[in-house]
């Protein structure tokens, strides 16, 4: 038997289907949210079963977390990001004391004992430090968001981009290239703000080794680094990080029945 | 106007020769003297007990790029304190203790975090009444007498009434060279830029006091050397430039002051608690010698700052200026979350407005702007004048 | 539509004085207001709006009695004893949020060059004034205890009923000490014996005493409440403890106070009465919430979410009695001593050490502070209060919103906030 972990993204669906008895992972989806949340939760659902070659009926227990965890209709329970992405970082680095996962409109530090999260911050009500102020940032210079990376790690110099609110940034950033400054340079200035925001909520939430980084952001190695020059130290990646959150869902549905 | 153009060198070289701050104030810059550090924030702060306690009063002017702190305070928390905080944690100033002021909330929640997080530099809050008249002087006066005694703490040395009284005429004889200073800068905005202004206040309140002032007397003599040989008159295009008043709090932006100084605009008057909020009026040494009772009236008595009771009083101190000084044009600058500076701005509108003065209107973030941005809006406010 | 929306529509559609003053008139009609009282369903909250209303229809209606506004910390007391009708616009700024007005006065406030950092309750109660919604005062009164807005907002509310003259600030200062009582005792006594004078009411000891009996009569009954409280775990239906505010504070030396608080003392008495019998159905898995700071006072899911979740929020830090009892020979000095008892003047410890003694005395599993955007002084100090409950393994979760405009919060962060904090306390 399996179960199943969907979690609906402000910007991406992921769904993951789970082995009951070996933890496996059979298949897993990464689906753009939209705007109906409700129905890429199914069309990402469908996928995935027809990906392992699975029928609903294999499927013991189901539940959904993400901003449209709530109104999904065959989900046994709904529970918060927060939980989910700390019991699949935990399922995959079992001594994990802080959890970071960035995603399109939130980022959350996780402060974890003995497994299970005892304490957690979310970003303020702005977009800044999150995955979408930066693909905000991508369109402003007409560069692809893989890109990021390889240009973090090929430059050396930054400009500080000293505005946090994304408005602001993007007004600023098209002003740098107005003043005919160097695109790379930029990008790397932008990587920086983000880490910094992200270092300064680790802070209050207390730093903690060893330290995962989950989310669609986490694949951005170049924030990855920057945030491990900030902090001083090394973070796991998995391997499939947006996952994460669905896998934990995954993995907390088998407490289910 | 034509000039000759021997005379427009001459007055090259002097600009630059005048705007060379560091030249004038070497001995301030590379100061020898070895006296601990005191740490203060606000312009409440008696800097005369500091020295006569034997210790140099520094103002802590942060400037750090704010990391760390942003863990210790939220989001929207005035940007002066977290990149004082900042340099506070980095231990980069060196300081013997620190004073805080009740000057608003956010200083006291950042007293209390020092308090709780920064152990091994003991540090004190002066408390300062919002209200004016005899009864806050006493019990000023009375709460200074603590300061003082924390002070004497921190050496295991008494402070004596003589000690006091130095302490006063120097500060006094800083304040009033400030003050000249800041006439003639008015007077001769071609010669005297504005970031060369402000260094000169920030150098005041961060330097041994004694080596300060001689630097500062023969920075305005040579100064007053060179406008007598009339080589301002040269430039006569600032006569028709107008004048502007800069209202704000804590503003220390170097960036804003180098812009403003490539700007065609003349500071006639400002209201600042990093210049005349500082060094306006005097401690009346008379027959009198409690020397505490009259630190307090001073600093209760001097050109208020918005933290005050009396909102009102601010407000005609302000239309005494803008009178007494010709101003056209008020740019209003608040450091973003600074309560009681933002809520002073609805009825210095309205003044303004009675009078007829055109206001700018900018909140920011502390050494942290986009120069872009706010170039536009200051150029185009000195184009609607 | 139920007289409470019958209400809030019309006022919504008419926010003017006149139209406010017409519907108290109808509504403090004895019959109405009985009316009116009964649509609650607790007891608690069936006093605390017959006297709101009463107080309200007070200070809109002309009669004898001057209008004083107040801040809140302040000690009404004084008010009473001289015969001012207290009108509190920060707790109306709470009912702009309520009545759905908010928007209206904020955007009149923002067109006033008031910032959109500062705080909401400020705000909107300034905006109020600019339109002309709140009565005209005799009286500005204020204090610097607890934040600086208070101060600012209200000196502006003076300029702008043009009676800077009647406008007075009551200077807390920083420490409890021997000179800070005299520096405050003679402040207190002098604003009195100033308003005295400007509005021909004289001070008489002997009401003064009474007003003082009252005030320490309503302590009295407010601790016998919190007590029952330190025990108590189902309560009335909709009774929320960060709704008392007007009466906690304006109401403090009226017979009202007293009361409401003994009311409340009854109603929840038999709450618990009922709850000791049915030993068995007491409910084990409820977790016990301290509350800190304030809420939002539109309609919000807070504290639905937290009931679904089997939360309870048993103690709010904002009802706690931090002052001694007041001595009727000595009124002045009294309320001097209760204003620096305040647990938000001075030092954060003294907040800190409510808050551990709440933590303690309900038995708590975990706190809220409700961060309101604008309020410095006490987000100032959430890492302080974090840092300090989670040494007793405490945990606690600092929310962000605001209390008076809804557009400042997404509700959807909200709720994930709140559920992801109610998945630790369960874990
Ligand atoms: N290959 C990639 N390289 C760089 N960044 C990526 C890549 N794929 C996704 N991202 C980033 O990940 C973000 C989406 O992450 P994720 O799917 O975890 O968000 P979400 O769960 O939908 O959002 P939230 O949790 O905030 O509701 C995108 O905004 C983008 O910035
Ligand atoms: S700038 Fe304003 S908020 Fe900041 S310390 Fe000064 S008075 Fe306080
Ligand atoms: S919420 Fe905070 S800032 Fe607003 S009035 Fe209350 S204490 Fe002051
Ligand atoms: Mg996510």
């Amino acid at each position: 038997m399996y179960t199943c972990g969907i979690d609906v993204g402000s910007v991406s669906t992921k769904v993951v289907i789970l082995g009951k008895k070996d933890n496996k992972i059979a298949s897993y989806v990464i689906a753009s949210t939209g705007s109906n949340s409700k129905n890429a939760a199914i069309k990402a659902l469908d996928d995935s079963l027809k990906k392992a070659g699975l029928t609903d009926n294999e499927i013991e227990a189901t539940v959904t977390t993400g901003y449209g965890r709530i109104n999904i209709p065959f989900a046994d329970q709904n529970i918060t990001e927060i939980s989910c992405h700390a019991r699949g970082a935990i399922s995959l680095f079992p001594d994990l004391k802080t959890v970071i996962d960035i995603g399109g409109q939130d980022s959350k530090v996780i402060k974890l004992k003995d497994g299970k999260p005892i304490d957690f911050l979310m970003n303020d009500k702005c977009a800044a430090g999150t995955g979408r102020f930066l693909e905000v940032m991508a369109r402003a210079m007409e560069i692809n968001i893989e890109q990021f990376a390889p240009i973090f790690i090929k430059t050396n110099d930054k400009v500080d981009i000293t505005s946090t609110c994304t408005v602001f940034a993007e007004s600023e950033i098209v002003s740098l290239i107005g003043q005919g400054i160097d695109k790379n340079k930029i990008i790397k200035g932008l990587i920086y703000s983000i880490a910094d925001k992200i270092t300064s909520m680790v802070g209050r939430v207390g730093l903690d080794e060893p330290v995962c980084m989950t989310g669609g952001v986490a694949k951005n190695l170049g924030v990855v680094k920057a945030l491990e020059e900030n902090l001083g130290i090394k973070i796991n990646i998995p391997d499939e990080p947006q996952i994460t959150g669905a896998l934990g869902a995954a993995y907390l549905a088998q407490n289910l029945h | 106007m034509l000039h000759d153009s021997k005379s427009r060198d001459d007055l090259d070289i002097l600009k630059n020769k005048i705007n060379d701050i560091s030249a004038f104030f070497e001995k301030t810059l590379f100061s020898t003297d070895k006296r601990p550090l005191v740490g203060w924030f606000c312009t409440y702060t008696p800097e005369e007990l500091i020295v006569a306690g034997g210790f140099i009063p520094v103002r802590i002017f942060g400037r750090k790029k704010i990391i760390k702190s942003e863990s210790y305070f939220p989001i929207n928390f005035c940007p002066y304190i977290k990149s004082s905080w900042e340099s506070l944690l980095s231990g980069a100033d060196n300081l013997k203790a620190v004073i805080f002021t009740n000057s608003c909330d956010g200083m006291r929640r950042f007293f209390d975090t020092a308090n709780k997080y920064l152990k091994d530099t003991p540090s004190y809050l002066l408390d300062v009444p919002h209200l004016r008249g005899v009864d806050s002087i006493d019990f000023f006066a009375n709460n200074l007498n603590n300061m003082k005694r924390f002070i004497e703490n921190l050496n295991g040395k008494k402070i004596s009434n003589k000690e006091i009284k130095n302490a006063i005429i120097l500060i006094n004889k800083k304040r009033k060279l400030l003050k000249k200073y800041s006439q003639i800068s008015t007077k001769l905005p071609e010669l005297i830029s504005i970031s060369s202004y402000f260094k000169v206040m920030e150098l005041s309140m961060i330097s041994a006091p004694e080596i300060f002032t001689d630097d500062l007397e023969r920075y305005i003599k040579f100064i007053r050397e060179a406008d007598t040989e009339n080589m301002t008159n040269l430039q006569p295009n600032y006569e028709n430039t107008p004048g502007i008043m800069i209202i704000g709090n804590f503003i220390t932006e170097e960036k804003l002051w180098g812009m403003l100084s490539t700007m065609n605009l003349k500071l006639a008057s400002d209201d600042l608690c990093i210049s005349s909020r500082y060094f306006e009026k005097q401690i009346e040494l008379g027959d009198d010698s409690d020397f505490l009772n009259l630190t307090a009236e001073r600093y209760l008595n001097k050109p208020q700052c918005m933290r005050m009771a009396d909102l009102g009083l601010k407000l005609k101190e302000i239309e005494n200026n803008i009178i007494k000084n010709n101003i056209e044009g008020v740019i209003f600058i608040s450091l973003k979350f600074c309560d009681t500076m933002l809520y002073s701005f609805p009825l210095l509108k309205q003044k303004l407005n009675d009078l007829g003065i055109p206001a700018l209107y900018l909140e920011i973030e502390y050494n942290n702007f986009s120069e872009g941005q706010l170039k536009t809006r200051v150029q185009a406010f000195l184009e609607m004048l | 539509m139920g007289i409470k929306d019958k209400l809030k529509t019309g006022v919504q559609r008419n926010l003017n004085q006149k139209y406010i003053r017409r519907l108290l008139d109808i509504i403090a009609k004895k019959p109405v207001l009985f009316a009116y009282g009964s649509t609650f369903s607790s007891l608690s909250d069936k006093y605390l709006n017959i006297f709101t209303i009463k107080s309200l229809r007070n200070a809109y209606t002309d009669n004898n009695h001057p209008v004083g506004y107040g801040s809140l910390f302040l000690p009404y007391e004084m008010f009473h004893a001289l015969g001012i009708t207290p009108f509190l616009p920060e707790v109306m700024a709470g009912f702009t949020a309520g009545l759905g007005l908010a928007t209206q006065t904020l955007k009149e406030a923002s067109s006033n060059w008031y910032s959109q950092d500062l705080c909401t309750f400020h705000r909107s109660a300034s905006g109020a004034v600019e339109l002309d919604v709140f009565p005209k005062p005799d009286f500005v009164i204020t204090t610097n205890l607890a934040c600086d807005a208070a101060q600012k907002s209200f000196y502006i509310h003076s300029v702008k009923y043009n009676i800077e003259k009647n406008f007075y600030l009551i200077d807390v200062p920083y420490e409890y000490s021997k000179e800070s009582i005299l520096y405050l005792t003679g402040q207190i006594k002098n604003i009195c014996m100033d308003i005295s004078s400007k509005s021909g009411i004289k001070l008489a000891t002997s009401k003064f005493k009474e007003v003082i009996s009252l005030s320490n009569e309503f302590r009295k009954w407010a601790i016998k409440v919190n007590n029952l409280r330190k025990t108590l775990t189902n309560y009335p239906p909709y009774y929320n403890g960060l709704n008392f505010i007007l009466p906690f504070h304006g109401l403090a030396g009226t017979r009202e106070a007293v009361i409401l608080y003994n009311q409340m003392y009854k109603e929840l008495k038999k709450y618990l009465d009922k709850e000791e019998k049915e030993k068995s159905g007491k409910n084990k898995s409820l977790k016990r919430i301290l509350w800190l700071h304030l809420k939002p006072y539109y309609k919000n899911e807070i504290f639905n979410i937290l009931e679904r979740e089997n939360c309870r929020v048993v103690f709010e830090e904002i009802n706690y009695i931090y002052w001694p009892e007041l001595d009727p020979e000595r009124p002045f000095e009294s309320l001097a001593k209760k204003m620096l008892s305040h647990f938000l003047a001075g030092r954060i410890d003294n907040r800190i050490n409510v808050i551990l003694k709440a933590a303690r005395d309900y038995k708590i599993d975990g706190a809220i502070l409700f961060s309101h955007w604008g309020c410095r002084q006490s987000n100032g100090g959430a890492r302080i209060i974090k840092d300090s409950l989670n040494k007793l393994n405490i945990p606690t979760l600092v929310l962000d919103g605001d209390c008076v405009d809804q557009n400042n919060s997404s509700q959807g962060q909200v709720k994930t906030r709140l559920q992801g904090f109610v998945e630790i306390l369960n874990s």
